[in-house]
C-alpha cells in the first residue's frame, strides 16, 4: 500500500523526510475540501523536484459550462506535468479526456457514491486507473470492492471526512439572518447526538466536515493485509504529530509480514495514542436505510 | 406539436391513477427495492404492471426509479428485478449509478433510461457522457439556472428534465451524506432523515443555526421552460398525498395547456399560483433559476411546515337517479360551508353545503370523521377521483 498526504503546509520535504509515497493536492479555485491549495506552478515544481513522488490532483468542484474551457487548458497543462492522477466528481473530466485523448490517469472520486465493484469496474473500462473509495461504507465493503474490481482503490484512514457539499452560501445567508459580520466557518451541534459538524464557505459554497477525527489504523492493518493500493492521510493534526504517524504507518507497511500479532497491537496502541481519536468512521458500522416495517 | 412532458410523483396505485387522470403525461414510481425513497409505500410488481397497464390505456407512461447509489449487496438480485419490471410493460428505469445504464440498454433497447438528478449533473459535457452510455433523458441539478440549462440543450440533443415544484435539498443531491453521519440513516440509498431541516446549536450563540430551504414552485417560469426546449417538467413528492398531487397536478396541467392554446394570461397564472400556494405547507421560491439561491430562500427559525386543512372530500361515486355524490371525508366540514368541488376533467363547482348525509342515508349536520363515508345532494354528474375543497376568497 502506499502512503499519501493531504497536507496542510507546503513544507513537502517533511513529509518525504517521513516516508510519504506521494500527495494528494487540491487545485486552486476548482478544488473544495482542503485546507491548502496549490497552484498549476506549484504541483509542476513539486513534480519536478521529487519524481519518483506520486502527485495526485484534485477537482472535485461541481464544473458548469462557463468553466469547461477553462477546465480543458488545466487538463492539458496537467497532462504536461505528468501527474499520477486527477481526482474528478464531475463527470464533464472523464468526458473531456476521452474527447481530447489527454495522456492523464484519473481518480474517480464522487465521495459519497463510490460504493460498488461494478461501477468501479464500469468506470475502469472507460479508462479510469483509481477510484477513491467513499468513507461511508465498511472496511468489508471496501475489501470486496478491492477483490471484485481491477480499478486502484484509495481510502482515507486519518482526518475529518466531508459529509456534504451545498452551493448555498450558507454562513453569509446566516449571518444576515443575525445582523452580524460574515464569518466564514462555523462549529454546530446537533442536540440529540451531539454530534458537531464544521462548516467552512468558500466561492463554490458550504462544505460539511464530520467534527470527529477518523483515525483508519485499525482498518489500515487489515487493507495492508489485503494489498488495498493506497492509503490516504489528511493532516488534520498537530504537524509533529502527524509526520510521526506518517512514519509509524510506513514502518507498519514495510513490517507488515515481519512482525507478530504482539507488535501490530503495541503499534496500533502507540499510533492510536499518537492520533488521539478512536473514531473509526462507518468502517465497523453498516448504515442502514429502510426503517419502516412493510 | 408535441407538448412538454408533465411528470408526477406517485407513492401507491392510487395517487398513480388520480395524477394521471387529473393530467401528468408520465409518473415516476418506486418499486420495493432500489428506489431512494426506501421508506415510502412503493410498488409490488403486481401494482407496476396495474399502473403501466392503466397509464397506457390513457396513452401515458410509467418510469421506475432504480436510483440508489448501489453498494456490492445491493447489486444481488437487480437484474431479476429489471427483468420482471420490464414485463409488467414499465416505459423507462431512472438511475444514478451509471453501470445500470450499460445493463439496461444493453439487455433492454427498447426500454428508456434516465440519469437521476442524485448524480447533480450541471453541464453539457458530462451530458455527453452520459449520452454515449445510452441515457436517453438527463434529469438536471436544481442548481442550474436558466442560462446554463438552455446551454445544455443547444450544445447536447439530449432529452432535459428538470424540477419545477416540490421540496428542495439543502445541499447537492448525492453529494451529501449528512443523514449518514447523524442518522446513521444512507441518504444514497433511499434511507436520507432530511438532517438539512434540522436545527443545529452554536457556541455563544442564542439562535440555532438552520439551513432549510424553502420549496421550488417554476408555475411563473413553465412558459421559460418551453421556451428553452426543457423535455419534462418534474414534480417531486412521492410520499405527498392525493390532493395535494391533483391539485399540483391539475394547476400546473392547466397552465401548460394554456401556454400552448395561448391563453397564458397573467391573471390565468396568478389564480393557478394561488391554487398552488393552498395546497403548500412551505413558503416557495424559483431558487437559482433566474439567480443565485441567496438569504431569502431558506428558512431560519426551524422547521416551517404548516399542516392543511383545505381537503374536505374526495368523491367515490355518483348516483344519477337520486344525484347523490358519495364521498369519503378527509377534514371537518359542516352544514352551511362554502366549498368547491374540483375533477380530474378540469371542472369546478363551488356551492353551500345545505344538506349532508351519513352513508345509512341519516342527515347529519357535520362531518367530522376521516374516511366517513358521506352523501351531498349534487345536481351534476362528476366523475370519482373528484376532490370538494374549502372555497376561501382570495385576499
Amino acid at each position: 500500500m502506499k502512503l499519501i498526504v493531504e497536507p496542510s503546509t507546503k513544507d513537502y520535504t517533511s513529509y518525504i523526510n517521513n516516508f510519504c509515497d506521494g500527495f494528494l493536492l487540491g487545485l486552486d479555485d476548482f478544488c473544495n475540501g482542503f485546507k491548502v491549495t496549490h497552484t498549476i506552478k506549484e504541483i509542476n515544481l513539486l513534480k519536478q523536484t521529487y519524481q519518483d513522488k506520486e502527485i495526485f490532483v484534485s477537482i472535485n468542484i461541481p464544473i458548469y459550462d462557463e468553466f469547461i474551457d477553462t477546465v480543458k487548458e488545466i487538463l492539458k497543462e496537467l497532462e504536461k506535468i505528468k501527474v499520477t492522477g486527477i481526482l474528478f466528481y464531475d463527470l464533464a473530466i472523464l468526458e473531456l479526456k476521452q474527447e481530447l485523448n489527454l495522456d492523464i490517469d484519473l481518480v474517480w472520486n464522487q465521495t459519497h457514491m463510490v460504493t460498488n465493484s461494478k461501477t468501479c469496474n464500469f468506470y475502469y473500462a472507460e479508462g479510469v486507473k483509481y477510484a477513491y473509495i467513499s468513507s461511508e461504507i465498511t472496511l468489508e465493503e471496501m475489501l470486496e470492492i478491492k477483490k471484485n474490481s481491477k480499478i486502484s482503490c484509495m481510502a482515507l484512514l486519518l482526518g475529518y471526512p466531508i459529509c456534504s457539499l451545498s452551493k448555498r452560501k450558507l454562513l453569509s445567508n446566516f449571518y444576515q439572518f443575525l445582523g452580524k459580520d460574515v464569518k466564514k466557518n462555523l462549529l454546530i451541534k446537533e442536540p440529540v447526538s451531539n454530534q458537531e459538524y464544521n462548516l467552512i464557505e468558500d466561492n463554490t459554497g458550504t462544505v460539511f466536515y464530520y467534527n470527529k477525527l477518523l483515525n483508519g489504523s485499525k482498518p489500515y492493518l487489515k487493507l495492508l493485509k489485503n494489498n488495498f493500493d493506497y492509503g490516504v492521510l489528511k493532516e488534520d493534526i498537530d504537524h509533529d504529530k502527524f509526520l510521526k504517524v506518517l512514519q509509524s504507518y510506513a514502518w507498519m507497511k514495510d513490517n507488515y509480514y515481519n512482525v507478530i500479532e504482539e507488535e501490530k497491537n503495541n503499534w496500533l496502541a502507540n499510533v492510536n495514542k499518537l492520533i488521539g481519536s478512536r473514531d473509526t468512521g462507518f468502517f465497523y458500522r453498516k448504515t442502514i436505510f429502510k426503517v419502516k416495517k412493510k | 406539436m408535441k407538448r412538454i412532458e408533465l411528470l408526477s410523483p406517485a407513492g401507491d396505485i392510487e395517487r398513480l391513477k388520480v395524477t394521471l387522470l387529473y393530467g401528468a403525461d408520465a409518473v415516476y414510481i418506486g418499486g420495493q427495492n432500489y428506489s431512494l425513497r426506501a421508506n415510502a409505500d412503493n410498488f409490488s410488481l403486481d401494482e407496476i404492471k396495474e399502473g403501466c397497464s392503466f397509464a397506457h390505456n390513457l396513452g401515458k407512461k410509467v418510469y421506475l426509479t432504480l436510483n440508489i447509489v448501489f453498494h456490492d449487496e445491493d447489486t444481488v438480485g437487480v437484474e431479476e428485478y429489471i427483468k420482471d419490471v420490464v414485463e409488467c410493460g414499465i416505459d423507462a428505469f431512472i438511475v444514478s449509478d451509471p453501470f445500470m445504464i450499460n445493463y439496461i440498454k444493453k439487455n433492454y433497447p427498447n426500454v428508456e433510461v434516465h440519469l437521476s438528478t442524485q448524480n447533480s449533473t450541471t453541464n453539457s459535457k458530462t451530458v455527453d457522457f452520459f449520452k454515449k452510455q445510452g441515457a436517453n433523458r438527463i434529469v438536471l441539478a436544481r442548481e442550474c439556472n436558466k442560462e446554463q440549462i438552455k446551454k445544455i440543450i443547444n450544445t447536447t440533443n439530449v432529452d432535459i428534465e428538470v424540477f419545477i415544484h416540490g421540496a428542495m435539498c439543502t445541499c447537492y443531491s448525492g453529494r451529501c451524506a449528512l443523514s449518514n453521519y447523524v442518522t446513521n440513516r444512507d441518504s444514497n440509498r433511499g434511507g436520507c432523515s432530511q438532517v438539512c431541516r434540522f436545527a443545529f446549536d452554536v457556541q455563544d450563540e442564542e439562535k440555532k443555526f438552520t439551513m432549510a430551504t424553502k420549496d421550488i414552485n417554476m408555475a411563473s417560469y413553465v412558459k421559460d421552460l418551453i421556451e428553452i426546449g426543457v423535455k419534462s417538467l418534474k414534480v417531486e413528492g412521492r410520499m405527498r398525498s392525493l390532493y395535494y398531487l391533483a391539485t399540483v397536478i391539475g394547476s400546473y396541467r392547466k397552465i401548460i395547456d394554456a401556454y400552448y392554446e395561448k391563453n397564458l394570461t397573467e391573471d390565468f397564472l396568478k389564480e393557478q399560483e394561488y391554487i398552488l400556494s393552498r395546497v403548500a405547507n412551505r413558503e416557495t421560491s424559483s431558487h437559482y433559476f433566474m439567480r443565485e439561491a441567496s438569504f431569502i430562500d431558506q428558512y431560519y427559525t426551524g422547521r416551517q411546515e404548516l399542516s392543511n386543512q383545505d381537503f374536505l372530500a374526495l368523491v367515490i361515486d355518483y348516483n344519477k337517479e337520486q344525484n347523490l355524490l358519495t364521498m369519503s371525508q378527509r377534514n371537518y366540514f359542516k352544514v352551511g360551508d362554502e366549498v368547491e368541488i374540483f375533477t380530474p376533467s378540469g371542472k369546478n363547482f363551488t356551492f353551500i353545503v345545505d344538506k349532508l348525509y351519513n352513508n345509512e342515508l341519516q342527515e347529519i349536520a357535520v362531518a367530522r370523521h376521516p374516511e366517513e363515508i358521506l352523501k351531498i345532494p349534487f345536481s351534476y354528474e362528476i366523475e370519482p377521483y373528484s376532490m370538494m375543497r374549502k372555497k376561501e376568497r382570495k385576499q
